[in-house]
């Protein structure tokens, strides 16, 4: 079964009088458990993609299934409800609610699935990540990479069967992004999760199965 | 960007100027609109005239005359004082009839403490040759609660006051500036001016007054300046004088000498102004010889001529020298005022003031000077009139 | 390049721009309003004298009311007198305003130049006085009547209207605001007040005269000298409405502070490219102060312009409730002087100023470059808060202990409500954190736990709702708890059946019927009656009043003792009196104290024996004998008659027996109800400023709420995305904002609630005896403001957030979640 498919998606933007076709009849294929690297020049539509994957936008054409789902035909609260139960989402910025603590940015996904807080659950993923002896500190007080490492255990704790990643290591430096796609690699690889990650870093696309080029709208696979 | 600002801008002006709006004038402003002060000179129907002679009888008509739109009590004098001060005074009541007779009748039970059938104003004004200084008083009252009036004995306003004494009269006046109180004794008896005291003034029946004068009183007592005190003696005269509507429409105001000659005689004068300068032929006087006999004295007896102006600070010519000609008595006389500045600036504007009686340049006398209506223009004619028309 | 920044960012946000420009006005506006209203109240004293004589005018009262005619009359004669002029006084009302007339002698009056009405023009040549009775107005006052000078007004002088054409518009004074000249003839004609005046005035006249010739009841005062006892009578009032605007201020300050603050969140991401492009902090810091200051002005002024409306609105609230109590006529309308404008236009700027430092200092905290989430500055612990809070409330206390004064009670109001606006972030959010533990899995719990983040940027707007809050709801119950307080003073007071006076609106003119010792006779006489008692009235000059009462066993359960042993004997024998709450307050008298009065037969010492509740005087009353008062004074009207009737005689009855057997329609009557009534009906006009403070200071705490709310929103936005991709439903993150927006309500009001009671104590036991003189006894405080405000402060906090709810859930989340 595929984890996620792109079958013609268009999505375009009014950009005064013309349109932009972001997105041109884009064909995409994730298979469960494969974990995808896509790359292309800024502003060719990447985080479009990803948005588009998650849920959070519509495409103007075609369309999108995740895991036999008809993502772009569910309405708003099942969209949500879907994101939710089966995807995980990383951003570049962590975005992490700076009120909560690191257990409870990782219990929020939880809490938001309708799942019981299993609090070993979270300190083993925590653990699993590095993150265990922070657990009780606030966004502020951690690092980059330990803030996103927190982002991943967020985004892993539900179990997701898909995980979107937004340029994850795009803020952090070379030897931290290394450690946080190590632990990423690992984490998903245990889990038989797939992944559609955007990156510009070699690095990062180098722990993926495929690496393809998004260009003029089309995903091209990289030479 | 330029358009925002524009805006901001306009709004603060707009603000700023409401605001701005928000302030009153500092000190009281004019006053927009007076009751329609009707310039009438005339009294109305209601006021009794004086239309012929009619038989006067004393004491009873030193008394008030009720009916009567005015009536005055006017009393000039010069006086000597300690080392040869030469002083003057004046000391006028003037009655001022108002036209709700109807609540006059005193018996009524009025409706208020204050209904008043007249209201009367007094002028006292000092004249000190020695400093040239001229001192003026004037105050009003209504004729209620016994504020003002005048009996047989006794002729007052608040506590200025003129009672009559066993050989005449003691006048008291004072301010906290100056005053007088002077014992007054009657040296000639009394002269009835025009035909038996009907002193005809205008073409018009009622352009008449009745009017009587007492032209040399003796004179003795006190006048005070500041807190000093100083002895004094003189000359008095008195003129009696009531009507309504005496003076007819075409007049501008008149100039009144009363003379007192050191040869014993005394000599009135008027000349009433008409609109064009000339004198009416209604302008009077009388020669009273020094055993008290009268002449009364028409318009064509004799003859006044102007010869020196004093101007004001507000502008205004006053005639204060004069020439005098009364050929049936031989008389050539010049009329100096002792000082200029002896001019009223209260509610009526008038020159009141002490003069020096000459012939060929040497003294033959002393006597006051009145001269009215160089200064009724305008507000001033307005107030004049508005007190007038009470 | 500073300016388009500025300008740029604004354009974007127009509402917040509005909303801190509202911010600034309302404070300004609340602060123009009360100080125009004091001015007001100040510069109205009673300078009429002044204006028509001139500034020396010295004015001679009777020490026992009115002075009679035929002692003008005896005085003006007297040697060396003065130009006198007589003035009678007349209170009138027109178009339902509170007005006095002003008759006067225009003869005499007009002798004198009247600097009111300019050189050349005296009252004489104004004032027709053969003419039917016309009045003389002020232009302000025409004008504020909305009339023209060819109108007639309708005058209502005790119960009887008559219409007065205006003889003459003049520019006048502010002391003519709300005075109708009048020629003394015509008034007395007009409104039958024959016999006596109200004062005479004279604009010189030495003192050793005065002393010389004055009859022993008269009493003289120079315009400097009564315009400082008008002043002394406004006082308290005063004090209390500036202490009252000064609140108000430091609530709207508050506002003008979290809007800024949230100006400046919203900038976070400009701030700090500004600066990594090269902006230094002295650059940072002329920008915000500069967008600061050009708030404060353009805010300020409109504030100003505001005020100033609000000010001649509330003119219009006190007009009334002055006149009725202290005698006095307010400006017709406020007089603002560009010197006051300015003034209160600079503190607008000081505050902003003020404000701007710890944002200015936030905003340095912005690193350059590349956003990274900075730690938002923490609050004081609960600890820090508590004891930084306790420190002023301490010193307040304290004040409010040692002094006496009514400033110093108002700077320990201050220093109290200070010490609890510190603490109360702390506070609220230590109450938020545990609430949210107490649920921490549900909807609720998250809502109120993720509050915390923005407490730097709530807690501003928080104080400012709490107090605003706690102002309303305190001011609140003050009034209705001294309200029922001064209900059941008046119903203890009246013992009788009913009350008996001369009917003055039958008949204007001298009353045929005084109530003398013979009418009551007659009343008494009646069937039915069991007992009377009576009361006669008397202002003395320097504003004391006497009551003299003649009082049956059965009126005098009327009166709560305060201090003191009522000995009805010493009373009744004339050896002893009662003085009222203010009266031994303001004099500074205690039982077995004496005091002196003036009478026609000198003056007479008294001994106080007890001191009594009351609350119709806060200049204070004697109660002394009616016996002895009418020996004194030789007097012997009554101004009211109470009636005891038998058990078993019905009032309806005997009344109509009074009317139609004994006095046909000469004598009016009034039941302790309608007494009742009437005396609510006063006190609630006398409160309707402060009413109207309170929902100012209410209006001002939903511009606090909205603020803060919106700050919260759009604090928050990134957050709300971040939730909403990480699954959170619309409907769940609407939720969960209506219940941020309902809690941080919901908490205001639970700090206000104590800070209320505490107002509503201090203003009732410390602030009102000393502004007043009577003291308001401690009683449940009334909760009907608390059942008014919780429900309508939550529904305007709730409207408050839905408003930023919708508009973060219906705007695109991929923008929200980028953005920052
Ligand atoms: N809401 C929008 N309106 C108009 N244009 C948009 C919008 N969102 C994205 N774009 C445009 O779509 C293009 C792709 O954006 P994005 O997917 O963010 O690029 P990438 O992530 O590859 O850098 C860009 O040119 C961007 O300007
Ligand atoms: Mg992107």
């Amino acid at each position: 079964m595929t984890a996620l498919a792109f079958r013609s998606v268009t999505r375009q933007y009014s950009a005064g009088s013309s349109q932009v076709h972001v997105l041109d009849q884009l064909e995409l294929d994730v298979a469960e458990g494969q974990r995808i690297a896509i790359m292309g020049a800024s502003g060719s539509g990447k985080s479009t993609l990803l948005h588009l994957a998650a849920g959070m936008d519509l495409p103007d054409e075609g369309r999108i299934e995740v895991f036999g789902t008809a993502v772009s035909e569910l309405d708003e609260p099942e969209r949500t409800r879907f994101r939710a139960s089966r995807m995980g989402l990383v951003f570049q910025d962590y975005n992490l609610i700076d009120s909560l603590t690191a257990f409870e940015n990782i219990e929020l996904a939880l809490w938001l699935t309708d799942q019981a807080v299993s609090k070993s659950e979270v300190v083993a993923l925590a653990g699993e990540l590095g993150i265990e002896p922070v657990l009780d500190r606030r966004p502020g007080q951690l690092s980059g990479g330990e803030q996103q490492r927190v982002a991943i255990a967020r985004a892993l704790i539900h179990k997701p069967n898909l995980i979107l990643a937004d340029e994850p290591t795009g803020s952090l430096d070379q030897d931290t992004a290394n450690d946080v796609l190590h632990v990423l690699q690992q984490s998903l690889q245990d889990r038989q999760c797939a992944m559609v990650m955007v990156t510009h870093s070699d690095a990062a696309a180098a722990i993926c199965d495929q690496i393809q080029v998004l260009d003029h709208g089309r995903l091209v696979p990289a030479a | 960007m330029r358009r925002d600002v524009i805006l901001m801008v306009c709004i603060a002006s707009l603000c700023l100027v409401w605001l701005g709006l928000q302030f009153e004038p500092e000190g009281p402003g004019p006053v927009e609109s007076l009751s329609g002060t009707s310039l009438l000179a005339s009294a109305p129907e209601m006021f009794k005239r004086v239309t012929r002679p009619e038989p006067l009888r004393f004491p009873a008509d030193h008394a008030m005359h009720p009916g009567y739109r005015n009536e005055w009590w006017y009393f000039t004098g010069n006086l000597n004082g300690p080392e040869g001060a030469r002083l003057g005074y004046q000391f006028t009541l003037f009655r001022f009839a108002l036209e709700r007779t109807e609540v006059s009748s005193q018996t009524d039970d009025p409706p208020s403490d204050f209904t008043a059938a007249a209201i009367w104003m007094a002028h006292l004004a000092l004249s000190d040759g020695r400093t040239q200084q001229f001192f003026q008083h004037e105050r009003f009252a209504r004729e209620a609660l016994g504020l003002a009036g005048a009996s047989e004995q006794r002729w007052w306003l608040r506590d200025w006051a003129v009672r009559a004494t066993e050989r005449g009269w003691h006048l008291k006046a004072g301010t906290d500036d100056f005053g007088l109180d002077l014992q007054l004794q009657p040296g000639k008896p009394i002269v009835l001016q025009g035909e038996a005291g009907y002193s005809q003034k205008g073409p018009q029946a009622g352009n008449a007054s009745r009017y009587y004068s007492l032209t040399r009183i003796e004179t003795s007592g006190q006048v005070r300046i500041g807190d000093a005190l100083l002895q004094v003696n003189g000359q008095s005269w008195l003129d009696r004088e009531w009507g309504s509507s005496q003076l007819s429409d075409d007049l501008d105001g008149w100039d009144w000498f009363a003379l007192q000659l050191d040869d014993g005689r005394d000599l009135m004068l008027y000349r009433l102004r008409q609109s064009d300068g000339t004198a009416s032929p209604f302008s009077a006087g009388v020669l009273v010889e020094t055993d008290g006999r009268y002449r009364v004295l028409t318009a064509n007896d004799f003859e006044l001529t102007p010869n020196r102006y004093w101007t004001d600070a507000q502008g205004i010519a006053w005639p204060l020298d004069w020439s005098l000609q009364l050929p049936l008595a031989d008389l050539k006389l010049e009329v100096h005022a002792v000082f200029d500045q002896q001019r009223w600036d209260r509610s009526v504007q008038y020159w009141e003031g002490m003069v020096d009686v000459k012939s060929s340049g040497a003294p033959v006398g002393r006597g006051y000077l009145e001269l009215s209506g160089y200064a009724d223009t305008g507000e001033q004619a307005a107030n004049t009139l508005a007190i007038e028309r009470r | 390049m500073q300016a388009r920044i500025t300008h740029r960012f604004f354009k974007r946000h127009l509402g917040q721009l509005l909303l801190a420009l509202t911010g600034i006005a309302a404070g300004i506006a609340v602060v123009t309003g009360v100080a125009l209203l004091r001015g007001a109240l100040l510069e109205s004293l009673d300078a009429a004298g002044s204006v028509l004589v001139g500034e020396q005018t010295i004015s001679v009262r009777s020490e026992t009311g009115r002075v009679s005619v035929r002692q003008y009359a005896d005085l003006a004669v007297k040697p060396g007198a003065p130009d006198w002029i007589p003035v009678l006084r007349l209170p009138v009302q027109v178009n339902g305003q509170r007005f006095e007339i002003v008759a006067v002698d225009p003869l005499v009056a007009g002798a004198a130049t009247s600097p009111m009405l300019g050189p050349g023009s005296s009252l004489a040549s104004t004032i027709d006085m053969n003419g039917p009775a016309s009045l003389v107005i002020a232009n302000r006052t025409l004008n504020a009547l909305g009339l023209d000078a060819d109108d007639e007004l309708v005058v209502e002088h005790q119960g009887q209207v008559v219409e007065l054409p205006i003889a003459a518009v003049v520019e006048g004074d502010r002391s003519m605001d709300r005075r109708l000249l009048m020629d003394i003839t015509q008034a007395q004609a007009l409104f039958g007040s024959r016999g006596e005046l109200s004062e005479l005035w004279t604009a010189s006249v030495s003192s050793d005269w005065l002393d010389e010739h004055l009859p022993p009841d008269l009493v003289w005062q120079t315009s400097a000298e009564r315009r400082d006892s008008a002043a002394s009578l406004t006082a308290g009032m005063r004090a209390n409405l500036t202490a009252m605007s000064l609140l108000a201020l430091a609530t709207g300050m508050f506002v003008v502070y979290s809007v800024l603050n949230f100006l400046i969140v919203q900038r976070r991401h400009d701030f700090g490219m500004l600066r990594a492009l090269g902006l230094p902090p002295s650059g940072l810091l002329k920008l915000l102060l500069s967008e600061s200051l050009l708030l404060a002005a353009f805010g300020g002024l409109i504030g100003l312009v505001i005020g100033t409306w609000l000010a001649d609105q509330l003119l219009a609230l006190v007009a009334q409730p002055v006149g009725e109590l202290y005698g006095q006529l307010p400006l017709v309308e406020s007089a603002p002087s560009p010197g006051l404008y300015t003034a209160i236009w600079l503190l607008g700027l000081g505050a902003a100023i003020l404000v701007s430092v710890p944002l200015v200092r936030e905003a340095y905290r912005v690193p350059p470059g590349r956003l990274v989430r900075s730690q938002p500055p923490r609050g004081w612990t609960l600890v820090q808060a508590l004891g930084f809070g306790l420190f002023p409330m301490l010193a307040g206390g304290l004040l409010l202990l040692l002094s006496s004064g009514l400033t110093a009670a108002l700077a320990g109001l201050f220093l109290i409500l200070s010490g609890m606006v510190m603490m109360m972030p702390a506070a609220g959010f230590g109450l938020l954190a545990w609430l949210g533990h107490l649920m921490p899995r549900s909807l609720w719990g998250r809502s109120l736990v993720l509050l915390q983040s923005s407490r730097s940027r709530i807690a501003p707007a928080l104080a400012a709702l709490t107090l605003a809050l706690a102002l309303a709801m305190g001011m609140a119950m003050m009034i209705l708890g001294f309200r029922v307080a001064l209900d059941d003073w008046v119903g203890r007071l009246l013992q009788a059946d009913v009350y008996i006076s001369v009917d003055r609106t039958e008949q204007a003119v001298t009353p045929a019927v005084q109530l003398d010792d013979q009418t009551i006779g007659r009343i008494a006489a009646q069937d039915g009656v069991a007992a009377w008692s009576s009361i006669r009235q008397r202002r003395l000059a320097d504003g004391r009043r006497i009551a003299a009462y003649d009082l049956p066993e059965q009126a005098w359960p009327g009166f709560e003792w305060i201090d003191g042993t009522p000995d009805r004997g010493q009373f009744e024998a004339g050896l002893a009196v009662f003085v009222t709450e203010p009266f031994a307050r303001n004099q500074d008298v205690a039982p077995d104290g004496v005091i002196e009065i003036p009478t026609p037969q000198g003056q007479k010492q008294l001994r106080v024996a007890a001191v009594y509740r009351d609350y119709s005087s806060d200049q204070g009353v004697i109660a002394m004998n009616g016996v002895q008062y009418r020996d004194w004074f030789d007097d012997p009207i009554r101004d009211s008659v109470g009636v005891y009737l038998q058990p078993d005689q019905p009032l309806t009855a005997w009344l109509d027996d009074l009317s139609e057997k004994v006095f046909a329609r000469q004598l009016s009557w009034i039941t302790p109800a309608e007494v009742r009534q009437q005396s609510l009906d006063v006190f609630d006009r006398t409160f309707r400023i402060s009413w109207a403070l309170a929902l100012l200071v209410g209006l001002i705490a939903l511009i606090a709420l909205t603020s803060a709310l919106l700050a919260l929103g759009l604090e928050r936005a990134r957050e709300y995305a971040t939730l909403r991709a990480l699954g959170l439903s619309p409907q769940g993150l609407m939720q969960l904002i209506m219940v941020q927006t309902g809690g941080l309500t919901l908490l205001a009001l639970t700090l206000a609630v104590p800070m209320a009671l505490l107002m509503d104590i201090m203003l009732s036991s410390s602030i009102q005896p000393r502004a007043f003189g009577w003291s308001v006894p401690l009683d449940w405080p009334p909760l009907a403001p608390l059942v008014w405000t919780v429900p309508l402060a939550v529904l305007a906090g709730l409207l408050a957030g839905v408003y930023p709810a919708l508009r973060i859930v219906r705007s695109p989340l991929i923008r929200n979640l980028r953005a920052d």
